[in-house]
């Protein structure tokens, strides 16, 4: 039985299962059917009877023989059974590695996105920090010049309120005169915030604060454009170009044509400034 | 700073090419049928005065030509030190690129010198900055003394007029125009011109401004700093400037990208649109584009809110945008999104950039010289 039994897996094992509606439209309407026990029996039989005929080997070492077939057949037969089993698995395992692959995929395109977000974060903030140096600077230096004509105008209001009414002036001018103390004689400097006392310095004073807003107030008007300031005449600086003018310098510039651009001319430009300066 | 509008009829020269090869003495000079001077050569008569925009991004000079238009010859202002060897001037000589010996050092000029630099990964060296010469580039007035002769050629007669454009002083840095000026009358007072300043504003209201009868509104972004100019009838009302321009853009770029400042300007030169920027460079870039003009746009509205000077129109002005800086696709289109959100203190006409930005002020600096302004 068990040879009948190992035929039958062997014979499974090689054949195939078709339809009867595929063996149909093959052509065939009528199959001839044998069962795999009839096989086997037929095979050992014939097997049996061939060893018997040949006289080659005795009955015993026939069946050793065979006993030792069968083994060798179970053990390729286990074999294949685990190659077939290794096989499920491995297929089964090559699925897993395929999702988890998709997966760190997707995974992987998420971390993207969010590097290209935090980048282009990373970027606005620096463009804004940039822009807010410039903004700052610029305050910085607003604050610094509002902040000296504040000192100056303090100054001036400190020796306003410094000088005694006009009565007073030479009474404190000849005490002074007489007693001349140590800090004025030492310290002329300290003479316009005492003040007063000194008509002179007051107005020396008063000069330099009015000098100085001047040129505040031309520097303002050049930076407006509406200077009234008479130009001085330009200095010439024609010094400058001597040791240029006497240099031999090795060049190719002379050979070499620089961009040409051909535009339109300014005829009519011309004619209407003739026209605004009422010539034509 | 422009003297006032003068009466002098223009003088003409005829033009021989680039007038390089013929230098003008008083004794070719005559009189044409209007009175005009003119100078005797055997070429076609053309009107006498030049123009030049000093730029710290580009000089570009003016002059009329024979056809009725102006041809303008245009050089990047800046340089490049490379090694000085007898391979690297041969192949200089032969792919074209100009270059000096100066100092023991191989020195290359102008739009080379920018190319070589976005290949080598370099900065260009800048003969100026922030609209003026700059104070750290110790060899800035060598190379531009040879820019200039390069671009402006010889006089065509002595004394030629010359208007070269100066920065009026800036709002936001303490700058001063006085030396920067005398440096350049006197440098093109040696090479034989009459050399007369023109806030480079102004020539922009000459250059773009004659529909509306020389009035309205000059705006130059240049590479140094970005020019304002208010006009009535052609008489400059405001001038100031503010210490942003191309450079501006380029330093900020450069620094949140990580790129030297040479390649941001590449970004920026390579043809964008800041309208619809395609990558994170090209956004970076229109960021600070809009910025630039939101800033320049509120001290413009700022001057009018608080200067007493300011004239009083009666119809709406219009605004002329000039300067390589606007050049970039979308420049206007977001110019008037940001105007549209500053709610301007006086009605404004039409808002356009003209025709030709990179070469407007040297148009309107030839316009002063022609007229005499």
């Amino acid at each position: 039985m068990e040879s009948i039994q190992d035929v039958r897996e062997a014979l499974s094992a090689r054949a195939e299962t078709r339809s009867l509606d595929d063996l149909g439209k093959g052509g065939r309407q009528r199959v001839r059917v044998i069962r795999a026990e009839h096989v086997g029996e037929m095979i050992e039989a014939a097997v049996q009877r061939a060893v018997a005929e040949s006289g080659l080997i005795s009955r015993e070492e026939a069946d050793r023989l065979v006993a030792r077939s069968r083994e060798e057949f179970s053990a390729v037969h286990a074999e294949r059974q685990r190659d077939a089993e290794d096989l499920v698995r491995t297929r089964r395992d090559l699925q897993e590695a395929d999702r988890r692959r998709e997966a760190l995929t997707r995974q992987l395109a998420s971390v993207e996105e969010d590097l290209a977000s935090v980048e282009s974060e990373r970027d606005e903030a620096r463009t804004r920090a940039t822009l807010a140096e410039g903004a700052k600077s610029v305050a910085e230096e607003r604050v610094a010049e509002l902040e000296a004509a504040l000192a100056e105008a303090r100054r001036a209001v400190e020796l306003f309120e410094a000088a005694p009414p006009a009565s007073a002036a030479p009474v404190t001018t000849a005490s002074s005169a007489i007693e001349p103390t140590e800090a004025q004689s030492v310290e002329p400097a300290a003479a316009p915030v005492q003040g007063a006392a000194n008509p002179d310095a007051l107005t020396q004073a008063l000069e330099r604060l009015t000098s100085s807003m001047n040129e505040r107030l031309e520097k303002m008007g050049r930076k407006m454009g509406i200077s009234s300031a008479v130009e001085a005449d330009q200095s010439s600086l024609d010094g400058l170009f001597a040791n240029l003018d006497e240099q031999r310098v090795e060049s190719n510039f002379d050979a070499v044509e620089v961009k040409q651009r051909q535009t339109g001319g300014i005829a009519a430009n011309l004619a209407r400034l003739k026209k605004l300066k009422g010539g034509g | 700073m422009a003297e006032p509008l003068g009466t002098e009829p223009h003088a003409t020269h005829k033009h021989n090419d680039r007038i390089e090869g013929h230098q003008m003495t008083h004794e070719d000079m005559s009189q044409n049928a209007e009175g005009y001077p003119t100078v005797d050569t055997p070429d076609t008569e053309i009107a006498l005065g030049k123009g030049i925009d000093l730029g710290t991004a580009n000089i570009a000079a003016a002059v009329q030509n024979e056809d009725g238009g102006i041809t303008v010859h245009v050089e990047r202002n800046a340089f490049l030190d490379i090694g000085d060897d007898v391979y690297s001037k041969n192949m200089l000589t032969k792919l074209k690129v100009p270059y000096v010996v100066h100092n023991g050092k191989l020195i290359v000029i102008g739009e080379s010198a920018f190319e070589l630099a976005n290949v080598f990964g370099k900065n260009t060296r800048r003969p100026m900055s922030d609209g003026l010469i700059s104070p750290a580039e110790t060899d800035a007035l060598p190379i531009m003394k040879m820019i200039i002769s390069k671009v402006l050629g010889q006089p065509a007669a002595p004394g030629e007029s010359c208007y070269f454009s100066v920065p009026a002083e800036s709002l936001d840095v303490d700058n001063n125009v006085i030396y920067h000026q005398g440096l350049f009358a006197s440098l093109l007072g040696k090479m034989g011109y009459s050399a007369k300043p023109i806030n480079e504003a102004h020539a922009v209201v000459f250059a773009e401004l004659a529909d509306s009868d020389f009035t309205g509104i000059g705006l130059s972004f240049g590479g140094g700093m970005a020019n304002a100019c208010v006009a009535y009838k052609s008489i400059p009302c405001v001038q100031f400037s503010v210490a942003r321009g191309g450079d501006w853009i380029d330093q900020n770029v450069s620094k949140v990208l990580g790129v030297k400042q040479s390649k941001a300007t590449y970004i920026k030169e390579r043809g964008i649109d800041i309208r619809d920027p395609q990558n994170r460079e090209e956004e970076a870039v229109a960021i600070y584009y809009r910025e630039l003009i939101n800033y320049v746009l509120k001290n413009v509205k700022a001057r009018f809110e608080g200067g007493q000077n300011m004239p009083t129109f009666q119809d709406p002005i219009d605004i002329a945008c000039a300067g390589g800086t606007s050049m970039v696709g979308g420049f206007i289109e977001v110019f008037r999104e940001e105007f549209a959100k500053i709610d301007f203190p006086i009605p404004v006409g039409r808002i356009f950039r003209a025709e030709d930005a990179l070469t407007a002020v040297a148009k309107g600096c030839l316009v002063a010289a022609a007229i005499g302004e």
